[in-house]
């Protein structure tokens, strides 16, 4: 069993900051998710958490105990860290069959023949890969190699597991399959996983609990997914998250205004601020032909199961998503040019001075 | 979980000192002894001394020769090599698979016995060719003197083009072809496209190639040695060449050999840093990794004179001399025509079972080519696996280092490793063998980093990041996961040095001693003492045993790429 601590890590590469005063704890047994766009640095906390990198300045602690330590320039190295890895390139050892490279860990471990092929053949079933152990990678699809990674990472028993993207090089079926695979193995071994990724749909489906970074590297909420998904800390949480509408609402005397339009809205904002940010996702409005924010339709496109409007509203554009089953009943399919009536179902507010949330403590 | 402390005198900080290390002792200490020589000679900067030493006439004549047989050289190559490149890759010429191959068989042909073929062929007395012309056809004159600048030149482009060739049917193939289409469609005519679109692209390869042979030729020993050192022509290698081995030890030859030596470094340092430049030059990242099929000229009626032309260039310069050298090397005297009862096996059976200078000359190039492949192998795979993987710090001087086997040529190499290991500096092995395994060590270095650079760039980090997850110490990661990858790259650096050591004459002619011959240096120094035809024989042996070697390479390492 395993937990990690960052404390106030510090690293940069040349005049590049990555991490400044970086602080973060996963929990022993949870799923915890690195989510960020490229280049943000999940990577190289990672890297320094695996040991491939020493933090310029903090201490990082596994189980309690500390392997990274710049006051003391100590380090454990990595393959004392008791730790699998599964990196964003597999990294399949090409020479050796599907067998070799799980055995491997085991084999440095000088366990016995007779232990090491049980071992194996469990694994192999676990991740799925009966009947082709005796393949060589090069005979592998991508999935497979992925599969050959997981179950390497998998056979030393290690209390941490930490996850490099490892489900960017899949198309999207596999992709799928193997996030809720890993999350059921993780459940069933209790095993502690670090997930770095920048696919914010692999972050929900996955974890336990999410800390989502800003492209300097630092980190602007942590919570479960869906306490992350309802209560976005700032516009950029809420735009990293999916499609995103942003329309700026005046408060004067208790009363909401988009232009020169009252909003008529159950759930009012908790911020007093007079100008605040209306953030909504396209399936978050209702829009009708009677009552509501007035805008017109600019561009009606047909996605099969949905119909996608693009609609001025106050000279901002708004994108809205509606079943088309639902427009066919209720006379909702709209053509450009037209005029329609914009309600929303549920809002996520932003003082628009700082672009944050009133509510304050989001960020642990 | 043990504490390890890191930095320190680590395993990583050890593999990178014994790398420099070894850079230093075989390459940067011999070329800064040559330099200091040249420049510090009395103790103190001389640079009157300098200027006195290069315009002696002797001296001077000397680097305007090198600097005009390796122009004429060059010029002569690029054109020949880009045209045969042009040829294979652009036009529908017959059998261009097999012509692609047979343009590459000149590498395999050491210059210096190609040299010395033409010398029995268009010698202007005694030449076979001349000879012909003149009892035969009735000529007054000989109809080509071969000990001339223009006999050099053309004897090294017979053997140097390939390196144009490569680099430019190299580029040719790559260029993605949609590159002229587009021009094509834009309504540019063929001309209008080769002009403007493929030679402004290719130009960076043309230049990369001639800049090659510039810095070869400038560098190279045998063909002048040859064909030029009997008349008086001297270049840079065979003045340093002669200056050592006339006046041994004395102080002024050892001097002026110097200061020539440090003109080559000086401009080998000048035309690689020239030719990276060229091809880090923005024009040639257009031409990609992938291999595309480009648009082919119809050459038409020309197809078949062109493919005779081409045939018959390969007949001329690589069959003809060959089979000269096998005729004479079993000829009972030189001089005599080639019949029947003049002809024999005896001279090749006496070279290789008899004569002990021969059977010592072969025994001690395959040993020394053997040694210094297996040495030259395993200190490139660590010096390239600190350049390649390493983080470190000082990796800077390491690259710098790295960089120094590529730009010094072998008569500065042997120059070199005189001044260090004559026992100047506490070793002595001047007139052993070991100096010449030391120079070798130097000379082919190069080859060894390259290749194995390249195939340790091929080991992602995230492979040995991988071992280490998965519990492996660093020499475990060593030998399980690095090793069995780049196995292939350092079989192709031994047989990369093994072959060419072979036949390396530059080098082991400035140190051999009696005992001490190596098969470059026996053919050789039997041409210059009139054993024509044993020295033929010894040089056909030298072909056989090359083009085996060679189908040995093909065959194993095309079977390892499997």
């Amino acid at each position: 069993m395993a937990n990690i601590r960052i404390e106030s890590v510090y690293k940069s590469y040349e005049d590049n900051h990555v991490h400044k005063d970086l602080n973060l704890t996963i929990n022993d047994g949870e799923c915890f998710t690195l989510l960020g766009p490229s280049g943000c640095g999940k990577s190289v906390l990672l890297r320094m958490i695996a040991g491939f990198e020493m933090p310029d300045k903090g201490k990082i602690f596994i189980n309690d105990q500390i392997v990274a330590d710049s006051d003391t320039k100590k380090s454990v190295p990595p393959n004392q860290r008791d730790l699998g890895v599964v990196f964003q390139d597999y990294a399949v050892w090409p020479h050796m069959s599907v067998f070799d490279n799980i055995a491997y860990p085991l084999k440095i471990a000088k366990q016995s023949k007779e232990i090491i092929k049980e071992k194996v053949m469990n694994i192999v079933h676990l991740v799925g890969l009966t009947n082709l152990e005796k393949r060589m990678p090069s005979q592998l699809s991508g999935g497979q190699q992925q599969r050959v990674a997981l179950g390497r990472a998998l056979i030393g028993n290690p209390s941490l597991m930490l996850l490099d993207e490892p489900l960017n090089n899949l198309d999207a079926n596999l992709r799928e399959e193997m996030r809720f695979e890993i999350k059921a193995l993780q459940k069933k071994l209790g095993i502690t996983i670090f997930f770095v990724t920048h696919d914010q749909e692999v972050a929900l489906a996955i974890s336990d609990r999410i800390a989502i970074m800003n492209e300097k590297g630092k980190v602007m909420q942590i919570g479960t997914p869906f306490d992350i998904f309802e209560n976005p800390a700032n516009d950029f949480i809420f735009k990293f998250l999916g499609v995103s509408n942003f329309l700026d609402v005046k408060q004067q005397d208790g009363k909401l205004y988009i232009g020169s339009q009252e909003l008529f809205i159950d759930k009012k904002p908790n911020i007093s601020a007079p100008h605040l940010v209306a953030a909504f996702r396209p399936t978050d409005v209702e829009i009708s032909r009677s009552k509501g924010i007035v805008g017109t339709i600019t561009r009606s496109n047909f996605l099969g199961a949905d119909m996608d409007y693009l609609i001025a509203v106050e000279s901002k554009i708004v994108r809205t998503q509606i079943n088309t089953y639902n427009a066919l009943q209720n006379n909702l399919v709209f053509k450009e040019g037209e005029k329609c009536f914009l309600n929303f179902n549920s809002i996520s507010w932003f003082n628009k001075d700082t672009m944050q949330t009133g509510h304050e403590g989001d960020l642990k | 979980m043990n504490i390890v402390k890191k930095p320190g005198l680590s395993i990583t900080n050890i593999i990178l000192f014994i790398s420099i290390g070894i850079l230093v002792i075989f390459v940067a200490f011999p070329v800064l002894l040559i330099l200091f020589n040249a420049f510090f000679g009395g103790g103190t900067l001389n640079v009157k001394d300098i200027v006195s030493v290069v315009s002696n006439p002797e001296t001077y004549q000397a680097l305007l020769n090198s600097v005009f047989i390796a122009s004429g050289t060059t010029l002569f190559s690029t054109i020949v090599g880009t045209f045969f490149a042009w040829l294979v890759t652009r036009t529908d010429l017959p059998f261009k698979g097999f012509m692609k191959i047979v343009f590459l068989v000149p590498f395999m042909l050491p210059s210096f016995i190609g040299a010395i073929a033409w010398k029995m062929l268009l010698n202007p007395r005694a030449g076979y060719i001349n000879r012909f012309f003149m009892d035969t056809l009735g000529f007054s004159d000989p109809v080509f003197n071969i000990y001339s600048y223009l006999g050099m030149m053309l004897v090294e482009t017979m053997y140097l083009f390939p390196f144009v060739f490569i680099q430019v049917s190299g580029a040719l193939e790559r260029m993605d072809p949609t590159l002229e289409e587009s021009a094509r469609i834009s309504g540019a005519g063929l001309f209008t496209i080769t002009r403007k679109i493929t030679i402004p692209l290719v130009l960076p390869s043309v230049i990369s190639g001639a800049l090659l042979i510039m810095l070869y030729s400038m560098a190279h020993f045998g063909t002048v040695a040859v064909l030029g050192m009997e008349h008086g022509i001297f270049n840079i290698p065979t003045l340093i060449y002669e200056k050592i081995h006339a006046s041994a030890g004395n102080f002024q030859s050892i001097r002026t050999a110097t200061v020539l030596a440090s003109v080559l470094i000086i401009s080998a340092a000048c035309i690689i840093w020239l030719q990276r430049k060229v091809l880090g030059s923005g024009k040639y990242q257009i031409i990609g990794g992938k291999s595309f099929r480009p648009v082919e000229l119809k050459l038409r009626g020309l197809r078949y004179p062109l493919l005779f032309i081409c045939l018959g260039y390969i007949a001329f310069t690589i069959l003809l001399p060959t089979l000269t050298i096998f005729l004479v090397g079993g000829l009972k005297t030189y001089g005599l025509p080639f019949t029947m009862e003049n002809l024999s096996l005896a001279n090749y059976h006496f070279v290789l079972f008899e004569w002990q200078l021969t059977k010592d000359a072969i025994f001690n190039s395959v040993t020394l080519g053997f040694a210094a492949a297996v040495i030259t192998m395993f200190a490139g795979v660590m010096i390239s696996y600190v350049l390649v993987k390493m983080k470190v710090r000082g990796k800077g001087i390491l690259e710098f280092l790295g960089v120094l086997p590529f730009s010094v040529p072998g008569s500065v190499i042997a120059l070199g490793v005189i001044l260090a290991w004559s026992g100047k500096f506490g070793i002595n092995l001047y007139n052993t063998v070991w100096i010449i395994l030391v120079a070798y060590i130097a000379r082919y270095m190069a080859f060894s980093l390259q290749a194995n650079k390249a195939a340790l760039s091929q080991v992602h980090d995230s492979l040995m990041e991988a071992a280490q997850a998965c519990g492996a110490t660093m020499g475990q990661t060593l030998k399980d996961i690095v090793l069995p990858l780049v196995r292939p790259g350092m079989l192709s650096a031994f047989f990369l040095i093994f072959l060419p050591a072979l036949r390396e004459l530059t080098v082991s002619v400035m140190l051999y001693s009696p005992a001490t011959r190596t098969l470059g240096v026996a053919i050789y120094t039997l041409n210059e003492d009139g054993e024509t035809v044993y020295s033929a024989a010894l040089a056909g042996i030298a072909l056989i045993i090359i083009v085996l070697g060679q189908l040995f390479i093909k065959k194993v390492l095309g079977a390892k790429q499997q």
